[in-house]
């Protein structure tokens, strides 16, 4: 068993799937682990593992790159983002299978491997598409004039994804977003990261208030339909919205 | 009026929630320099009301002061309710101020008629132009008011991403009834106008991409309302069918290649008329009428196929797609395995998504009920329709006479269901 670690980046699981594949190593001879991820308890320092058939020792030809789909390198780089542990072995054992006859096997949705991927894509997709409308930023009076923030806690490790769209809206701004992953920072020029933030931090901003007012008034309680909300909003970002505490008309 | 701004945003927000659109889809703005705001071709809801119904823009009137008397509004000039105005400045405010917190995706401002459609429509407009030349870059979607003059409209369209022209009822009689300040023709001209000026200019940014690959081109031209236009219908207030209510979708549709057509159903308002109907449609009617929509869009449906002259209004208990196919027996079973994509359209719970992933899959692997059942697709309803790789026992039922209520969930049940799925057919 040839235990790996990686970080939480694309580049970085490419590098080590990469050498992977160079030495023949069979998926399930591979153990997966983040830098960040507790160490195996009956762990070892071996770097051999089991090899496929095609594991020629007296071949000194070692291909430099492996053809894979463009797709596959793009579900790749969004699945990287997820948090299941079980990501990366996933990717392995798929690029091995691309790799060792089953080039159209992204093709087909309904194998096993496949559908987890398509699936973990669509949840960081999701995952980054809510951060986007769920963040909400909070104004603070600083010495160099206006300045903004927003604390919140994605499923998935998107911020890197998310920050950039946020570039795109409030360029003019200055602010930061903070998630206990990682923060992301907006000077106007430049966007830079530090490490993250386990709580949210509290302020006073007023316009919140005129929020809620808005908020109740284009609710419509006629139609109240409480299981289609809790579908839309899920609990675990009620916190996170500050209409969440309006005053509602019944 | 002396009414503070938190009063008024109250009064306005209020009543403008019962224009259901509040898309911000279809337009791909980038901010000006030092401005705030972009907007995203997907749209981005920002929150969700308690009636499942999504929240993307901030939508208010300018004023709810009007001087028509449609019986099934709540701002008609006869009901007994506090009147207000936004100043441009107000509007401008909230709009930049909610922005920057992320609340919102950008504006929908509409209006109660306030003296006549030109000073009303010069109004709206201007809260466009200030937002715009305070370089706000996030999206605008304006009411256009039927009846205002063409150089209005197209300043409108200047500054809006979208515009929509309600059609508010079904028919010139329904209107003639309820609404009887307003007319087709002149709402259907306000269309009309919006339309060519929509396709003129997409047409422009066409030939001026073409162009530019030979030679350096002029600054771009702003583009006329680039999410196009949409319309709003309120369903329930008269007896008008869905036969009759799905037609005129359609033919607007047709005529002025409108982006949707949202379908509301009515509210009662208070003090109402009292031949309005006391209590509102069931929600379900609202749905069925999005998915009959939906067939026509993106399935290839003809709105004649929807509905029949023995029953000119949609099944409550089953999807317009089921009804269909418990109609036309004859087409069915559909061999997912070989039938072309119109063919797959038409399977009973089978979604676009769905057809084109089993047209992909298909050309490398056999597919088989269990492989239906991997991709979501429910198989107690597709399971009478449909040929696959193994064998169906269920192909059998279709010549049944209990086919329908083999694939009828109990009532009850299925009013759930639906009320959910109407809030993300309705409110997207």
């Amino acid at each position: 068993m040839r235990t790996v670690t990686v970080g939480h980046e694309f580049d970085s699981w490419r590098l080590a799937a990469r050498a992977l594949l160079r030495d023949h190593c069979l998926p399930e001879g591979v153990f997966w682990q983040t830098q960040d991820s507790s160490p195996l308890l009956f762990g070892s320092d071996d770097t051999a593992c089991a090899t496929g058939a095609d594991a020629d020792p007296a071949s000194t030809r070692v291909p430099a790159a492996f053809p894979v789909p463009k797709e596959f390198v793009d579900l790749a780089r969004e699945i990287c983002r997820h948090r299941d542990p079980d990501r990366l072995s996933l990717l392995y054992r798929v690029l091995y299978r691309l790799t060792h006859g089953e080039k159209d096997l992204l093709n087909i949705e309904v194998d096993d491997d496949v559908r987890r991927m398509v699936i973990m894509d669509r949840q960081v997709g999701a995952d980054r598409h809510r951060m986007l409308g769920f963040l909400r930023l909070e104004k603070l009076a600083d010495p160099q004039g206006e300045f903004y923030f927003a604390w919140y806690r994605p499923d998935h490790r998107v911020l890197p994804t998310v920050a950039p769209e946020f570039v795109r809206r409030l360029r003019e701004m200055r602010w930061s977003i903070l998630t206990p992953d990682q923060c992301a920072h907006w000077d106007r020029r430049r966007l830079t990261y530090s490490p993250g933030v386990q709580n949210r931090p509290s302020t006073t901003d007023q316009v919140v208030s005129l929020w809620k007012i808005y908020y109740a008034a284009t609710y419509n309680p006629q139609r109240a339909n409480p299981k289609a909300f809790r579908r839309f909003v899920p609990t675990r970002f009620l916190k996170n919205l500050p209409e969440a505490q309006a005053d509602l008309p019944r | 009026m002396t009414q503070d701004l938190s009063n008024k945003l109250q009064i306005l927000a209020d009543a403008a929630k019962y224009d259901v659109s509040c898309a911000s889809s279809g337009s791909d703005r980038s901010a000006t320099k030092g401005g705030l705001g972009a907007t995203k071709a997907c749209g981005v809801c920002h929150s969700w009301t308690p009636d499942g119904r999504c929240v993307s823009l901030l939508k208010m009137l300018l004023t709810n002061c009007c001087i028509f008397d449609c019986q099934y509004c709540v701002n008609r000039r006869s009901s007994d309710i506090p009147r207000t105005r936004f100043e441009p400045h107000e509007v401008v405010y909230l709009t930049m101020e909610f922005y920057r917190r992320n609340y919102i995706e950008g504006l929908f401002l509409s209006s109660g008629i306030y003296r006549n459609p030109d000073f009303t429509m010069e109004q709206i407009v201007q809260v466009a132009r200030d937002l715009r030349a305070g370089g706000f870059g996030g999206y605008i979607h304006l009411k256009a008011v039927p009846g205002a003059s063409a150089e209005l409209i197209a300043q409108a369209g200047q500054y809006a991403d979208r515009l929509s022209a309600n059609i508010e009822l079904p028919t010139q009689q329904d209107l003639a009834q309820l609404a009887p300040q307003k007319s087709q023709a002149v709402i259907q001209y306000a269309m009309g106008q919006i339309a060519q000026r929509v396709s003129a200019s997409a047409q422009a940014s066409a030939n001026r991409t073409r162009a530019s690959s030979l030679r350096p081109v002029a600054a771009r031209p702003p583009r006329f309302a680039p999410a196009g236009q949409s319309t709003q219908m309120v369903v329930g207030a008269t007896p008008s069918t869905d036969q009759t209510i799905l037609g005129t979708a359609s033919s607007l549709y047709h005529k002025y290649s409108l982006k949707r057509v949202y379908y509301s159903a009515y509210s009662p308002v208070p003090k109402a008329a009292s031949f309005l109907p006391a209590a509102a449609p069931p929600l379900v009617r609202e749905h069925r009428l999005y998915q009959a929509d939906w067939l026509m869009r993106y399935y290839q449906f003809d709105v004649t196929e929807l509905t029949t002259a023995a029953d000119p209004n949609l099944d409550l208990e089953i999807d317009p797609k089921m009804a269909w196919a418990l109609r036309n027996r004859a087409y069915f079973p559909v061999d997912v395995n070989k039938a072309p994509r119109e063919k797959l359209l038409r399977i009973p719970g089978v979604g676009v998504r769905s057809v084109d992933r089993l047209l992909r899959i298909r050309r490398f692997h056999s597919v088989t009920l269990a492989d239906l059942a991997k991709l979501r697709i429910s198989l107690k309803k597709v399971r009478p329709f449909v040929v696959t790789a193994d064998h169906n026992p269920d192909a059998l039922l279709i010549d049944r006479d209990d086919l329908r209520q083999r694939v009828v969930r109990p009532y009850q049940q299925l009013e759930l269901f639906s009320a959910n799925a109407s809030a993300i057919s309705g409110e997207v």
